[in-house]
């Protein structure tokens, strides 16, 4: 027994020993490296560094085998420890200067190059690695020493002359660089097989564009040219030429040159690709996508084509076409990347295949899986678990502009505006950064809520975001203008309105808002010789904006035959514009000349029948005269003709609250129009009202009143404390009948609310100060309840002090 | 004899066991472990010749989001570690709100009135004595690993370092998602941690070692699905970032203990500046100093492990840090300093005796036009005394604002006017300490290159 265990501890020990036996560490990890195992490799360098890290053969491989690894970055550490030691200076000094480099530390590089060059000053690569060094550390003029001692040892260094050429240019020594160019050039000619033709045809458009920058138009056109017949299909040479022909604003001679270059070389897909992509942009659409379907050949071409062609098709909003390119060209692909995944799931979407988009992202990566089910949610109008999948979704992904977008989507749908504002606000953050703000409308949806909200400042910073990206809204510049006048900056409404003016149409819009801003300092008769006097022809039916604000103004000044006079004159100078007709009708109706307004507004339609002015004159007139289902017909054909505005669906939707037998119709109408229009108070209050004195204080009334009160509507606000009264939270409906009062809410009715909500926290003695407000304004349905309750609380607080007293 | 003859027998099956239980034993952390210690032990680091500093310095790290400084949500599990059995300073703060004034005074333990580094030109001259010059003199191998362009060589912040390196990786690990769009930093601070690693793998045993990690994870709003889990708002992610952060914290840490270096190890986590979320109106840092941009977390970790951990509540600040630990290491006290060793603080908080913070000033500021080289300086300097902080606004008695920091932590109800008397005291601290500027050494200006200043519009600065 005991013969055995000293057996068995002595092989133990021995064969620990015979584990710390130190081998050959180099040896054995390149070997490992060899036997294709870097992992392992690497692994091993590690662990036998980590033993005894002054082993600097093995400090270099390590760094060696993490360069190949890609972990350039950590490299630098075993190489620096090699390079320490004499023996590894200058391999280890070499390999780290180069890394140095690569990794884009010029200085760095620098400082291990010329420990190298210490050690042995006519290394050339050492020389090589500082010159490039020295460039990219924008120290030109040190690189060109380098250069010179390089080219002096062999000067017929075609990348070192290009170096120095590169380190000119920058130093801007433009003869110097020309004198190179041509002795890089010449040795091109003298042997041009001895250089790749890719070389050769960067050299040619390089001096091309010498040429230019030299002032030569025509000498660099020659040169494109002869670039073009010599290398007539080389990327370089064309990407060089298209440039210079849309630089000099031939556009048509750049898409001459691809499509030259495709007839020679009809299977090469990038010379298709920017063929394609330049006929779209000069205008010849059809052209583009018939190439496209050729190009993917029904699923028989490369996945690339179909790809393209989805592209084509998405972007032109052709979602079935577009669901189908992407299958024919997921048909071609092995392993289909994530990312084609959820472009196909976008499309599914878009067809209305909804449950199996929801399987596709299934399958997908979390930040994509959210976006796709939120998506898919919101379509399904659960507008609820679409913000909750969004929301999961930008914690895996917070840099996706799209996410953010759709999530504010979502919190609009639900009245959340302030959630929406903050997810469309962070859109905004996101899109600016990427210079990608024409990809939603966050900026716009920001402004319109800062500007609800009465945060101009901010309102105004969004808005201008808003028209970088979108130069041809007249809607932006005419909110900054609005901002810009609430303001007091004089420089933002000129600037606006100046923008406004040049957009084809508006000229008449922006002085009409310029008079407006003008009425409010100084008066209508201001504002009417502001238009007057701008010369403007008040007559053209395209000016009549500015006709508009004069009659506007006019009628403010009391000049009411003035107004006629006007609308009469601008008539008789155009009797075919149906415009003008409305204009005048209108005018009639306000002077309660119902019956010749009618005719009027008629003979606006017959010239034009679908003029939004008439029509609307007409269903006011309708619903004037109790004729309800026709104004509601007319307003729905105004919202068909705009959709894009929504006054027509909210009127619609309002002359249905006046019969309690269509409130469900009512009801669905302004939900409908809510998430169209999610900052429309109006609707929001009466979405409220309809389902509060319907049924009662239920969340969807209460949400609805939040959503119409949060931009401080006073009756909004007094609405939504009664809801909250009704729904037994006394507390929070004091705070919120105390704001309504605030903001101006002062009926009796809000004071007797308020009452109420303070008698039922107790807090009986403020009712009755309340109430005494109520009573005082007067005017309101309860005053006679508010008595007697103002009398019954007296008489309680008077049992109580007396009971207190004894 | 029977009995010897058992023993005898025993004595292999026992030194076998011993073998094969000390071999598990090294297998587990705690015979890695520090030892425990007390505030006496302090006084014994400066004896020992094995003991290294790890300087993490967080980019943009407001104290009061750390969980250990009170915050609600769960964001730094391992650095509340390290303040566990450590040393946290619950009263601290940045000299400025833009780094590399901030750091200029971290390292050189001046104002930033004396250091002469307050606008984006200007740099810390070869005449100043950096901690990292002080300790490579000592003996130790000194590196770097940063990431912010304002600490960047030619702004003289690599002064001692024998490697100053900056991992240039070119994208993000994929798992890794940044909020912050406004900035464009190439890769994350993995890089950082994975070449600190490196870095130690090439130190051999005997030798001594100070590193700086300059972490940015938490300026670019870092995090990935783990770490989000804070919300989704902007502020919401500025918290998972740190929760990221502290996951690389927790795996330095780790690198120590696998190394058997935790007990050689003075770790030190600081922050330059904090982040202001619309408290006073912007957002982001470097625009003014008010307490979200320059209350900012300290935290040191010893070789040895405090059995309750020592909160210091008397005020301390950035330019204390090196006093302290300088005086740790060698017990030498710093030349040319604006601020103190923290010892006696240390020793006065464990003792359950905070020494009175009365009189100790902290002081804050920022030249407002520090990136705009067409417009003349603007100095916002904030200086805390007792209970109060005044905030000066170039000069302006108009703008002149103070605070109640017992009954307004958050600053917002200036006071100026209400304590007229208070004010007119901090304003003129406050012109006394811009009169200091008796720098030790010249202010220096250098011509910042395109490529340097297009990095740092990078992170998102406006520099004009």
């Amino acid at each position: 027994m005991r013969k055995g265990l000293i057996v068995a501890t002595i092989g133990f020990l021995a064969l620990a020993t015979t584990a710390c036996r130190p081998s050959d560490p180099v040896a054995e990890v390149t070997a490992l490296a060899r036997d294709g195992d870097p992992a392992a490799a690497l692994q091993r360098a590690r662990e036998l560094l980590d033993e005894n890290p002054n082993q600097s053969e093995l400090q270099l491989l390590y760094g060696d085998l993490l360069v190949g690894a890609g972990e350039s970055v950590l490299a630098v550490w075993p190489l620096r420890k090699a390079a320490s030691d004499p023996e590894f200076a200058i391999p280890a000094g070499l390999a780290l200067a180069k890394v140095l480099l690569a990794t884009g530390n010029a200085d760095d590089s620098i400082v291990a190059a010329t420990e190298v060059l210490r050690l042995d000053s006519e290394n050339e690569t050492a020389l090589a690695i500082r010159a490039k060094a020295y460039v990219q550390a924008q120290r030109e003029v040190e690189a060109l020493e380098d250069l010179d001692r390089l080219l002096e040892k062999d000067p017929d260094r075609l990348d070192t002359l290009v170096t120095r050429l590169t380190a000119l240019l920058e130093l801007e020594r433009a003869t110097e660089a020309a004198g190179v160019f041509d002795d890089i050039r010449a040795r091109l000619d003298a042997a041009p097989d001895a250089y790749e033709p890719e070389f050769r045809g960067r050299m040619c458009v390089v001096e091309a564009r010498f040429t230019l920058e030299s002032g030569d138009q025509e000498g660099s056109k020659s040169l494109i040219e002869a670039c073009l017949k010599q290398f007539p299909v080389d990327p370089l040479v064309l990407r060089g030429a298209v440039e210079y022909y849309l630089g000099a604003g031939r556009p048509e001679r750049a898409r001459e040159i691809l499509e030259a270059a495709h007839r020679l070389v009809p299977e090469d897909p990038n010379i298709r690709s920017a063929l394609i992509q330049r006929l779209e942009k000069d205008g010849f659409v059809a052209e583009a996508e018939s190439m496209l379907v050729e190009a993917a050949g029904g699923g028989t071409g490369s996945a690339n084509s179909s790809l393209a062609l989805y592209d084509f098709y998405w972007r032109h909003g052709r979602f079935e076409e577009a669901r189908s390119a992407l299958e024919e060209a997921m048909s071609g692909i092995e392993d289909v990347p994530t990312t084609i995944s959820l472009a196909y799931a976008d499309a599914l979407i878009e067809v209305g295949e909804l449950d199996r988009a929801l399987d596709l992202g299934r399958d997908l990566e979390p930040g994509y899986r959210e976006l796709v089910t939120g998506r898919v949610l919101l379509a399904k109008g659960d507008a609820e678990a679409a913000l909750e999948s969004f929301e999961s979704g930008i914690r895996a992904w917070p840099d996706n502009a799209t996410v953010r977008w759709l999530a504010g989507q979502a919190a609009d749908r639900l009245g959340r505006l302030d959630q929406a504002a903050q997810h469309y606000l962070e859109t905004v953050r996101i899109e600016e950064t990427e210079k990608r703000l024409d990809r939603t409308d966050a900026a716009w949806r920001v402004a319109r809520f800062q500007e609800a909200m009465g945060f101009f400042d901010a309102a105004l910073n969004f808005v201008q975001i808003h028209i970088l990206h979108d130069r041809f809204d007249p809607e932006g510049y005419k909110m900054a203008a609005r901002l810009g006048n609430r303001l007091g900056s004089q420089e933002v409404v000129r600037g606006a309105l100046l923008t406004l003016a040049k957009l084809e149409g508006q000229s008449a819009v922006a002085l009409a808002m310029q008079a407006g801003f003008i009425r409010e300092q100084a008066g209508p008769r201001a504002a009417i010789d502001a238009i007057v006097d701008s010369g403007l022809d008040l007559n053209d039916p395209a000016n009549i904006a500015a006709l508009d604000a004069v009659i506007e103004f006019e009628l403010e000044s009391g000049h009411r035959e003035r107004a006629s006079r006007r609308a009469r004159e601008a008539l008789d100078h155009a009797r075919e514009s149906a415009e003008f007709h409305a204009l005048y009708a209108e005018l009639l109706e306000r002077t309660g000349m119902r019956g010749v307004a009618e005719k009027e507004f008629s003979k606006a339609i017959e010239i034009d029948p679908d003029n939004i002015r008439a029509l609307r004159g007409q269903a006011r007139l309708a619903s004037a005269q109790g004729r309800i289902d026709e104004a509601i017909r007319l307003f729905d054909r105004i919202s068909a003709l705009e959709p894009a505005s929504f006054g027509a669906a909210y009127e619609a939707a309002k002359l249905l609250l006046r019969d309690p037998e269509r409130a469900t119709e009512a009801e669905r109408r302004l939900s409908a129009l809510l998430e169209k229009d999610p900052l429309n108070v109006d609707a929001a209050r009466d979405l409220a009202a309809l389902l509060f004195f319907r049924d009662g204080p239920s969340p969807i009334a209460l949400a609805a009143a939040t959503r119409a009160a949060l931009f401080g509507d006073a009756r909004a606000l007094e609405l939504k404390g009664r809801i909250e009264l009704a729904h037994g939270d006394g507390r929070s409906a004091v705070d919120t009948l105390k704001k309504a009062i605030a903001a101006g809410g002062q009926g009796g009715s809000t004071y007797y609310q308020l009452a109420n909500a303070l008698l039922s926290i107790g807090r009986d003695s403020e009712a009755v100060s309340a109430l005494g407000s109520a009573i005082e304004s007067g005017g309101f349905e309860e005053v006679d309840e508010a008595r007697k309750l103002i009398s019954r609380i007296e008489e309680r607080l008077e049992i109580v002090q007396s009971g207190t007293g004894s | 004899m029977k009995t010897d003859s058992v023993r005898f027998r025993w004595f292999p099956v026992v030194a076998l066991f011993s073998i094969v239980v000390l071999f598990v034993l090294t297998q587990f952390d705690f015979v890695r472990l520090r030892p425990g210690g007390t505030v006496e032990d302090l006084a014994s680091l400066k004896e020992r010749d094995d003991v290294n500093v790890l300087f993490i310095l967080i980019d943009t790290l407001r104290a009061d989001r750390l969980s250990c400084y009170g915050y609600e949500r769960e964001t730094s599990p391992n650095i509340d570690a390290l303040a566990r059995d450590g040393i946290r300073f619950a009263n601290h703060r940045s000299q400025s709100s833009w780094t590399k004034a901030s750091m200029a005074s971290l390292w050189t333990s001046l104002y930033p009135a004396r250091t002469g580094v307050l606008r984006y030109s200007h740099a810390i001259p070869e005449e100043a004595k950096m901690p990292a010059e002080i300790l490579r003199e000592a003996g130790f191998r000194t590196a770097a690993i940063w990431r912010n362009g304002w600490v960047a060589p030619n702004f003289g912040f690599a002064q001692g370092f024998e490697f100053y390196t900056r991992p240039m990786s070119k994208n993000l690990p994929r798992e890794a998602r940044r909020e912050n769009p406004a900035v464009k930093l190439p890769g994350s601070d993995l890089d950082v941690a994975r070449s600190a690693e490196e870095f130690m793998r090439t130190i051999e045993r005997d030798e001594r070692w100070f590193l700086y990690l300059h972490l940015m994870d938490v300026h670019q709003y870092v995090s990935d699905l783990e770490s989000a889990r804070f919300g989704t708002t902007y502020s919401d992610f500025y918290d998972n970032s740190i929760h990221w952060t502290d996951r690389i914290i927790g795996s330095i840490i780790d690198t120590l203990r696998r190394r058997k270096l935790l007990d050689r190890t003075i770790v030190v986590i600081a922050s330059d500046h904090g982040e202001a979320f619309l408290e006073h109106g912007t957002e982001g840092h470097a625009r003014n100093v008010y307490g979200e941009v320059t209350r900012t977390p300290l935290i040191v970790s010893l070789p040895f492990s405090l059995e309750e951990g020592i909160v210091v509540e008397t005020p301390s600040q950035n330019v204390d840090i090196w006093p302290t630990l300088l005086e740790l290491l060698d017990g030498t006290p710093r030349s040319e300093s604006d601020g103190r060793s923290l010892i006696p603080d240390i020793r006065g908080a464990a003792e359950g005796r905070q020494p009175p913070g009365e009189e100790r000033v902290q002081v804050s500021h920022l030249d407002g036009t520090w990136g705009r080289m067409n417009q003349a300086p603007y100095q916002i300097i904030g200086l805390a005394k007792g209970r109060y902080r005044g905030i000066s606004n170039n000069g302006d008695d108009e703008l002149f604002e103070l605070y109640d920091l017992e009954t307004d932590p958050d600053e917002q109800h200036d006071l100026s006017d209400v304590l007229a008397d208070k004010a007119s005291e901090f304003r003129s601290w406050i012109r006394e300490y811009e009169s200091r500027l008796d720098s030790p050494w010249g202010a220096r200006e250098i011509e910042v290159d395109d490529m340097l200043l297009n990095q740092l519009r990078a992170l998102g600065y406006q520099i004009e």
